[in-house]
C-alpha cells in the first residue's frame, strides 16, 4: 500500500517537474523564435547607411564654377573640372564616389545662393537639362571639360540617397527628451507628496485611484485622447509636442510608483536626524529623501524611455508617421515619425517586412541595452543599504 | 520662523497640484472620451444605442454601426489567450521562483524582462511573418488571419506579465510554509502546489487580471493579425475578428462628424470593460492588503 | 557622492546631446527645407531627355508652406514631385500627410489644408462652388492573386459577385477547388471606394462580411502574396513580383490599356483646393505636377500621365 501511493506520487511530481520544465522552455523559446525570426529578417539590412542617413531622398539643384584646369588625370571616371571621382550606379546614373580636397563641389550653392555641400554617395541625375541616365563616362567628362574650357557655372541636379532612419532616431529622442521633461517633475513630485506629504484620507485615495486607473488605460485610448484635444482641440496638429504631452500622461503612473517605492525603502531614521538636526521639511526632502531615492527614479526614467520607445497606437494619431527631423514643437513641421510608428508605416503602406525588421532589430538593442543599464543601476545603488 | 512656514505651505501646495495632475487626466480623458463618443445617442438623429450595442455589422458608408461582434471578439481573444497564457505563466513563475538553479534563472529572467519590452507592433510583425503561415497550413479555413492568431500573439503578450508578477507573489510566501510542508514529509512538487501556489493566490490573480487589462487593451499586434471583417460573430477560433481597439485604430485617421463619434463610443466601450478589470485588481489589492 | 557625479554627468551628456540635436538640426533644416516626405525615393526613371522643355527650373521667388493631405495612394508620386518642387523653390515647404482621399477632401473643404488629394472622384455631397478639382493623374486599379493562382481573368461583374459574396469558389471561375479568399481596404481609402464604385459593388449587396479587412497597401500586397487563394486590389504603382496582376475583361492591367480607356477600373488622381484660399506657392506646385518634369514622376511610379 505504502509502496504504491510513493509510486504515484513519484509519478505526479515527475509530471509537475516536467510541466515546469516545459512551461519555461516554451516562455524561453517564444523569446528565442521572436529575435530570431526579426534579425534574420532584419539583420542582412542594417549597415553604415541605414543607420546614418536621411529616410527620404533630397533633390537639389546646385551651381557649380568650373575649375579649367590642367590634370593629367585621363581616366574616365574622374572629372578634372569637377575634382570628383564618379561611377554609374545601378540605376544608370552617375554617382560621386570620392572628392577631391580642393573640389569645387564642396562649395557649390543652391538656387538661393546658399552653400550646399556635396558629399560621396551623392548622385548628379541631370547636368544642365541632359539627364545623365546611361549616359557614358566619356561623355559626361567631355561635357564637363568644354564647359570648363569656357568658364561656364554649371547647373546640376544632385540627389542625396536616402534609405537611413536617422530622422526617426533622432525625432525618438526628442520625443524621449520632451515627454520626460514634462513627465519627470510631475512624477517625481507627485511621489514626493504621496510618500511625505499627504496624510491618509480622501485625497490620498482619490489620487492613488487615479493613478491606478491611469496605469490601466490601453495607449489606443490615450492617442484618441491626444488626437482630440492636442491635435484637434488645441490646434497643435500632428506633432511631436502633441505626442509627447500625450506620452507624458501616459507614463505619470510608472514614473509615479517606481519613485514611490524607491522613497518608501529610505528609512525613517534619515529624516528624523535631519529634521531632529533643525532642517525643515522642505530641506529634508530636497537634501536627504530625494538624493537617496535618485537609483529609484533613474529607474523610473529608463522604464519610461522603454515604454516611449515601444509606444506606437498613441503616437501614430498625436505625432503622425513623417520620416523627417522636426524643426518646431508645433505646427507643420513639427511631424515626426518615430522608430516604432515608421516599423508600422512602413508594414502597413509598403509591405517592407525586411526594412520593417531591421528597424526593429535597432528597437531590440535599445530596450536590451535600457534593461541591463536599469539593471546595473539597481545593484550598484541598492546593495549598500 | 512664519516666512518659512508660509513657503512650506505653498511648496506643500505644489506638491499636491503635481499629484493632482494625474487626477485631472484620468477625469479629462474620460470626459473627453465619454462627451465624444456617446454624443451619436442623443439628439436630433440619435442613433439607437440598442443597435449600437446589440449590432453585427460595421459599415459607416451605409450608417451602420454595430459593435457587439467586437465585444465578442475582443473577449473571446482576451479569454483565450488568459486560459493558455495564465498555466503557461505560473508554471514558468514557479520554475524561476522554487524549481530553477541560480545560474538558469539568470538566463531566464533576462529573456523575460527582454520579451516585456519588445513593442506591439514587432509582436505583430511576427505574427505576420511566423504564425499567420502556419495557422493557414493546419486550419479549415482558407487565411490565417483568425482568432487562433490573436490569441497566439496576445498569450506571448501577456506572459511577461503574469511571470514577473507571480514570481514576485511565490517569492512572498514566508519560507515557513514550505518548511513546515516539507517537514510533514511532503515532496517538493506536492509542497509547491499544495502550499506555497495556493498561499500565493491572491498575488497570481491580479496578475492574471493585469494580463486581462493588456489583452483586451492591445492594438496594434492584434491589427495585422485578425482579419478585421466588417461583420459576423465569430463562432470558432479559425474564424476572422475585429476587437474593439482594431475598428478604433483602423479607422481613426479617415474618420470624421457621426463615424468619428461612433469611434470614440467604440472607445467608451472598451474603457468601460477596462474601468471593470482595474477595478477588479484594486479590489483584489486591497483584499491581500487587508489580510496582511 | 559618487551618484551625484553619475547624475550630473548624465544631465550634462543629455544637454550636450540635446544642443548637439538642435543645432544640428537647425544645420538640416536650413539645408533640406522640412523634408516632409515619406518614403524612399527611388532615382526617377525619366526618359526625358528633352533640353528644352525645362520650365520650372528657374529659381523663384516663392517662399510659404503648402499643406497637402489626402489619399495615401499618390504618395510615391507626390513624395517625388515635392522633393524636386522643394529644390527649385528652396523657400517653399511642402508638407504631405497620407490620411486618406476622405479625409483629404474634407479637410479642403474645412479650409485645413492648402491641397487636398483624392484618389476618387468627389461625391456629389462633397461638391462646392469653391471648392475646385484638378486631375493631375489617372491611375489603374489592380485586381491581384497570388502568382499561384491559375484563374488570369476576371470580369467586372464577377469582381462584384466575389465581393458581395456571391461567388466564394475559384472554381466557379476555372480556377482550382479553393474558396476564395477577399481582401478589402480599410474604411475610407479611397482606392477601396473607387473599387467598390467602378464595380457597382453597392447594387450587388455590399462588402460581403467574409472579406479580410487590412489597412493601406502594404498589407494588402503581403496578405495576398501569403495566401495562395487571395483575392486583393491595389494601385498600379504597387505592384510587384510577389502578386500577380489578373487581366479584366480580357485586357491587360498596364497604364497605355488604361490610358486608351479600354482597362475597366481606372480612376483619376486628382488636387483639390479652395479657390479662396489658393496662395502663389500652391498654384506653383500645381503647375509644377502638370508640368513635363512633374509628370515625368507618374509614369516613374506606374501611374498615367494627363495629355
Amino acid at each position: 500500500m505504502k509502496i504504491e501511493n510513493n509510486q504515484s506520487r513519484i509519478i505526479k511530481d515527475t509530471i509537475g517537474k516536467i510541466l515546469l520544465y516545459l512551461a519555461s522552455a516554451l516562455s524561453v523559446m517564444t523569446l528565442v523564435v521572436i529575435i530570431g525570426f526579426v534579425f534574420v529578417k532584419g539583420l542582412p539590412g542594417i549597415n553604415i547607411d541605414f543607420l546614418t542617413r536621411q529616410w527620404q531622398a533630397k533633390t537639389t539643384f546646385i551651381n557649380v564654377e568650373l575649375k579649367n584646369t590642367e590634370d593629367t588625370n585621363l581616366s574616365d571616371s574622374y572629372i578634372a573640372s569637377l575634382g570628383a571621382h564618379v561611377e554609374q550606379n545601378e540605376d544608370g546614373y552617375i554617382a560621386v564616389t570620392k572628392l577631391e580636397k580642393d573640389s569645387v563641389l564642396k562649395d557649390s550653392k543652391n538656387l538661393k545662393g546658399a552653400a550646399y555641400e556635396v558629399k560621396v554617395d551623392d548622385v548628379i541625375t541631370k547636368v544642365l537639362a541632359t539627364d545623365t541616365k546611361n549616359i557614358t563616362l566619356e561623355e559626361l567628362n567631355k561635357q564637363f571639360n568644354d564647359a570648363a574650357m569656357n568658364g561656364e557655372t554649371l547647373k546640376l541636379k544632385v540627389t542625396r540617397p536616402g534609405g537611413g532612419i536617422k530622422p526617426m532616431v533622432v525625432s525618438t529622442l526628442y520625443i524621449i527628451l520632451l515627454s520626460l521633461a514634462i513627465a519627470a517633475p510631475i512624477g517625481i513630485l507627485s511621489a514626493l507628496f504621496l510618500t511625505e506629504y499627504a496624510k491618509r484620507g480622501k485625497i490620498l485615495v482619490v489620487i492613488q485611484f487615479a493613478i491606478q486607473m491611469l496605469a490601466g488605460i490601453p495607449s489606443i485610448i490615450y492617442g484618441l485622447f491626444g488626437m482630440l484635444v492636442f491635435v484637434q482641440m488645441l490646434k497643435m496638429q500632428y506633432s511631436i509636442l502633441a505626442g509627447a504631452l500625450t506620452l507624458s500622461i501616459l507614463l505619470l503612473p510608472t514614473i509615479i510608483s517606481t519613485t514611490s517605492e524607491a522613497l518608501k525603502a529610505i528609512p525613517k531614521g534619515y529624516r528624523e536626524s535631519s529634521l531632529g538636526l533643525g532642517a525643515t521639511k522642505l530641506q529634508t526632502n530636497f537634501k536627504i529623501v530625494l538624493p537617496n531615492a535618485l537609483p529609484g527614479i533613474l529607474v523610473a526614467i529608463i522604464l519610461s524611455i522603454g515604454r516611449i520607445v515601444g509606444e506606437s497606437a498613441a503616437l501614430i494619431w498625436t505625432a503622425g508617421t513623417i520620416a523627417q527631423i522636426p524643426s518646431s514643437l508645433t505646427g507643420n513641421t513639427a511631424s515626426a515619425a518615430t522608430l516604432t510608428t515608421k516599423l508600422y508605416q512602413l508594414l502597413k503602406e509598403e509591405g517592407d517586412v525586411a526594412s520593417a525588421c531591421s528597424i526593429a532589430v535597432v528597437i531590440i538593442v535599445l530596450i536590451w541595452v535600457l534593461n541591463l543599464l536599469s539593471k546595473w543601476i539597481t545593484r550598484r545603488f541598492t546593495v549598500k543599504n | 520662523m512664519k516666512t518659512t512656514k508660509i513657503r512650506e505651505k505653498i511648496i506643500e501646495t505644489l506638491f499636491l497640484i503635481c499629484a493632482l495632475i494625474s487626477v485631472i487626466s484620468v477625469v479629462a480623458i474620460i470626459a473627453f472620451v465619454f462627451s465624444k463618443g456617446l454624443k451619436p445617442f442623443f439628439g436630433e438623429n440619435a442613433y439607437s444605442f440598442t443597435d449600437f450595442i446589440t449590432g453585427v455589422h460595421w459599415n459607416p458608408e451605409n450608417n451602420q454601426y454595430g459593435v457587439f461582434y467586437m465585444i465578442a471578439g475582443s473577449v473571446f481573444a482576451t479569454a483565450g489567450a488568459i486560459l493558455v497564457g495564465v498555466p503557461i505563466g505560473l508554471l514558468t513563475a514557479v520554475f524561476i521562483a522554487e524549481v530553477a538553479p541560480k545560474s538558469i534563472v539568470n538566463i531566464i529572467k533576462p529573456a523575460i524582462e527582454l520579451l516585456a519590452g519588445i513593442p506591439s507592433v514587432i509582436y505583430g510583425a511576427f505574427g505576420m511573418g511566423i504564425i499567420l503561415p502556419i495557422i493557414q497550413k493546419i486550419s479549415p479555413q482558407p487565411q490565417g488571419q483568425s482568432l487562433l492568431a490573436v490569441i497566439c500573439v496576445l498569450t506571448i503578450m501577456i506572459l511577461p506579465t503574469i511571470i514577473t508578477l507571480s514570481e514576485s507573489a511565490l517569492r512572498a510566501v514566508p519560507n515557513s510554509y514550505s518548511e513546515a510542508s516539507l517537514g510533514l514529509g511532503a515532496s517538493k512538487m506536492q509542497t509547491i502546489f499544495c502550499s506555497v501556489v495556493p498561499a500565493a493566490k491572491s498575488g497570481i490573480l491580479s496578475a492574471t487580471v493585469l494580463g486581462i487589462g493588456r489583452a483586451i487593451g492591445e492594438t496594434m499586434a492584434v491589427m495585422m493579425i485578425a482579419g478585421n471583417a466588417i461583420g459576423g460573430i465569430p463562432t470558432s477560433i479559425w474564424d476572422k475578428v475585429r476587437p474593439l481597439t482594431v475598428n478604433i485604430s483602423m479607422e481613426m485617421g479617415y474618420a470624421s462628424g457621426r463615424h468619428q463619434e461612433m469611434l470614440f463610443a467604440t472607445g467608451v466601450v472598451l474603457f468601460v470593460f477596462i474601468m471593470f478589470v482595474n477595478i477588479t485588481v484594486m479590489r483584489i489589492t486591497r483584499k491581500a492588503g487587508e489580510k496582511n | 557622492m559618487r551618484l551625484k557625479r553619475l547624475v550630473a554627468l548624465c544631465m550634462v551628456g543629455a544637454m550636450a546631446l540635446s544642443f548637439a540635436g538642435c543645432s544640428k538640426n537647425e544645420k538640416n533644416n536650413a539645408k533640406t527645407n522640412g523634408n516632409t516626405t515619406e518614403t524612399t525615393n527611388k532615382t526617377e526613371d525619366s526618359t526625358s531627355t528633352d533640353t528644352t522643355a525645362q520650365p520650372a527650373e528657374d529659381s523663384s521667388n516663392l517662399s510659404g508652406t503648402v499643406v497637402i493631405t489626402g489619399s495615401t495612394s499618390v504618395d510615391k508620386i507626390l513624395n517625388d514631385m515635392i522633393d524636386e518642387f522643394q529644390a527649385i523653390n528652396p523657400d517653399v515647404t511642402i508638407n504631405y500627410t497620407g490620411t486618406g482621399s476622405s479625409a483629404g477632401i474634407a479637410d479642403t473643404i474645412a479650409g485645413s489644408n492648402d491641397l487636398g488629394a483624392s484618389s476618387r472622384e468627389l461625391k456629389d455631397e462633397e461638391k462646392a462652388d469653391n471648392v475646385k478639382e484638378v486631375v493631375f493623374a489617372h491611375d489603374g486599379i489592380a485586381v491581384i492573386t497570388n502568382p499561384a493562382n491559375t484563374v488570369t481573368d476576371i470580369s467586372v461583374e464577377n469582381l462584384a459577385k466575389i465581393y458581395s459574396g456571391e461567388i466564394t469558389n475559384w472554381n466557379q471561375l476555372g480556377g482550382n477547388d479553393a474558396p476564395i479568399v477577399i481582401v478589402s481596404r480599410e474604411g475610407a481609402s479611397g482606392t477601396r471606394s473607387a473599387f467598390e464604385e467602378l464595380i457597382k459593388l453597392e447594387d450587388a449587396g455590399g462588402l460581403t462580411e467574409d472579406a479580410m479587412v487590412v489597412e493601406g497597401n502594404g498589407n494588402v500586397q503581403t496578405s495576398v502574396a501569403g495566401n495562395e487563394n487571395a483575392i486583393g486590389y491595389v494601385s498600379f504603382s504597387f505592384i510587384d513580383d510577389t502578386v500577380k496582376a489578373l487581366t479584366v475583361e480580357s485586357v491587360e492591367a498596364t497604364a497605355e490599356n488604361a490610358k486608351a480607356g479600354s482597362y475597366p477600373l481606372s480612376r483619376p488622381f486628382l488636387f483639390v483646393y479652395d479657390e479662396n484660399n489658393y496662395t502663389a506657392q500652391t498654384k506653383a506646385f500645381v503647375e509644377f505636377a502638370l508640368s513635363e518634369d512633374g509628370q515625368s514622376y507618374v509614369e516613374a511610379h506606374g501611374g498615367i500621365k494627363i495629355d
